[in-house]
């Protein structure tokens, strides 16, 4: 029973910063429709920038999110700006194009690199403390408390700001969201910088666990993309849950059936999920399609 | 006074497809113009058009003396053009609050918002009841009053209808029609009304254009039109 609970509590934390990576790659599928599949990659550039300020000027990882959370909101602003607005027209080519990012972005820190792998050790990252039977790693329940914070601020922001309805306007009719006044090449501008700083907070809570190379993206951007269909396409808190939900079972299945399967085991769920509930957990059926929606 | 659109010379489509050809149609500053025409003339892209959603391939579109052209296209709601469009349009997973919310979403309301909004919750009393309901779940008639509401939340000059009448029961349509003949007098702002229920139009336009194959085909007073024998062969089915 304690293993069994000790599992259960590392795939949850896992299962947080699934969720952040998740919740990031919503925004933008939902918000412009595109399919990110660089935002694994930018995760790992978030990740080696962090790396740079704590080599060069020796900053922790969690000071340094200061730091790297707007260098990445920067980032994330130009990759609208300089790779999917100028396709804008074109929705196929805007998703091959986030591909061909992630080709540019990974041999461009292998480049830089020269593939030598790194790591960040920080005292933190080797605490440990139990709560009765349970044995939590610190930076792994940061990350948990981090992605719920997150998440509930997202989906408060969207749900009360007057920005936040705009951006959902958008998502239901853009003919009639421009119409409103609304700009929406800020809107996209801001969903994809937000995106990319979501990217930010998750490097600076895997830097302490993870060790970097320029791939390491891939282990994310697949449960990522899992999550969203999962939670239900453009449902903050439904990334929010589908993480932890992908998370738990990754590390039940690692633990209980095989390691290397872990991942076959949470495609199936995602299939069973899929044939049983076609909109995702939290989504609404349909909402994948009324963005789509012509001109007013 | 403002509110005062002219169109001259305009042609617009979609792609390489022409739909309008060369339109000139004046709303001055407080009328109230109606252009009827059958299903497929181009009504409705007359209004794309105008509110910026579709470029022009041809003329000039000027609102109280500013080219639209120059005007990206979500600014033109700020200076006081605001549109209705077909079957209203509202964001069906936003109550009716946040679809008028979203009315008043151009910067130039901010002063105004709090009172604007009272102002509708005072003039459509059935909004008020339904506030906090979803706006995909509203009934025909309240969701067309909704979608007046929220154009009206933008402070328009000139408000832009496009068929409001359209699928409302006869009662429904007179109340909508009674609220749109008196936009002018009440707010003061001209109207550009599109419409398919030829006899209501043109008995409450001062001027109306017919729209067909998307060319206007004829102009005059609203009333004048109504005794024209052509139009009643056409649409009035005399
Ligand atoms: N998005 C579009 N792409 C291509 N063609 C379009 C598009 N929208 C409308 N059309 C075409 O333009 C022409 C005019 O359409 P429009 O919607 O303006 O007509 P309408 O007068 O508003 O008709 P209705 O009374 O049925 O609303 C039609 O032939 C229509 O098929
Ligand atoms: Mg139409």
């Amino acid at each position: 029973m304690d293993t069994f609970l000790n599992i259960l509590v590392a795939g949850l934390l896992l299962g947080g910063i699934y969720s952040l990576v998740s919740i990031g790659l919503n925004l933008v599928f939902g918000v412009l429709r595109v399919v990110n599949f660089a935002h694994g990659a930018v995760v790992m550039v978030a990740l080696y920038v962090t790396y740079f300020f704590y080599a060069v000027f020796g900053l922790d990882p969690y000071i340094a999110v200061v730091l790297v959370v707007p260098i990445m909101f920067v980032f994330g602003m130009g990759i609208y700006w300089f790779i999917l607005r100028p396709l804008q027209d074109e929705p196929m080519m805007q998703t091959f194009a986030t591909f061909g990012l992630l080709i540019v972005l990974q041999n461009t820190v292998l480049a830089i690199t020269r593939g030598e792998p790194h790591s960040m050790n920080t005292e933190l990252s080797r605490l440990v403390f139990s709560i009765g039977p349970l044995n939590v790693s610190a930076v792994r329940a940061l990350s948990l408390v981090v992605a719920t914070i997150i998440a509930g601020g997202l989906a408060a922001a969207l749900r009360y700001t007057l920005t936040g309805k705009a951006i959902r306007g958008l998502i239901q009719d853009r003919p009639v969201g421009v119409l409103m006044g609304i700009n929406v090449r800020q809107m996209y501008t801001l969903c994809v910088g937000m995106s990319a700083a979501l990217a930010g907070v998750a490097a600076a809570l895997l830097a302490p666990i993870y060790s970097l190379s320029p791939g390491l993206g891939d282990d994310f951007i697949l449960p990522a993309f899992a999550v969203v269909v999962l939670g239900g396409l453009g449902s903050t808190m439904g990334a929010y849950f589908g993480g932890l939900l992908v998370g738990i079972i990754e590390a039940l299945a690692g633990f209980y059936i095989d390691p290397t399967l872990k991942q076959a085991i949470w495609f199936l769920v995602f299939i069973a999920v899929l044939i049983l509930r076609p909109s995702g957990l939290m989504g609404r059926l349909g909402a994948e399609e009324v963005g789509l929606r012509g001109n007013a | 006074m403002s509110g005062h659109l002219k169109l001259a010379g305009v042609a617009a489509g979609y792609g390489q497809v022409r739909v309008l050809r060369d339109i000139d149609l004046e709303v001055p500053a407080g009328g109230l113009v109606a252009v009827i025409g059958a299903n497929g003339a181009g009504k409705t892209t007359l209004l794309r058009a105008i509110a910026g959603l579709i470029p022009c391939a041809a003329g000039t579109i000027a609102f109280d003396g500013t080219v639209l052209a120059r005007l990206s296209d979500y600014q033109i709601v700020g200076r006081g053009l605001a549109m209705v469009p077909e079957g209203g349009r509202l964001f069906p997973f936003m109550t009716v609050l946040e679809n008028l919310e979203l009315g008043a979403y151009h910067s130039g309301t901010k002063p105004h918002r709090k009172r604007e909004l009272a102002d509708m919750l005072e003039l459509f009393p059935i909004l008020a009841d339904r506030r906090r309901q979803m706006a995909g779940s509203l009934s025909g008639g309240e969701r067309q009053m909704c979608a007046i509401a929220r154009a009206l939340m933008s402070r328009p000059t000139l408000l832009m209808l496009d068929e409001p009448s359209l699928g409302l029961a006869p009662m429904m349509v007179e109340k909508v029609f009674t609220l749109i003949a008196g936009l002018p007098r009440l707010r003061g702002m001209s109207v550009l009304l599109v419409e398919q229920n030829v006899q209501d139009a043109l008995e409450m336009a001062d001027t109306a254009y017919v729209l067909e194959r998307g060319m206007f085909v004829k102009c005059g007073a609203g009333k004048d039109l109504l005794d024209d024998p052509e139009v009643q062969g056409a649409y009035l089915g005399l």
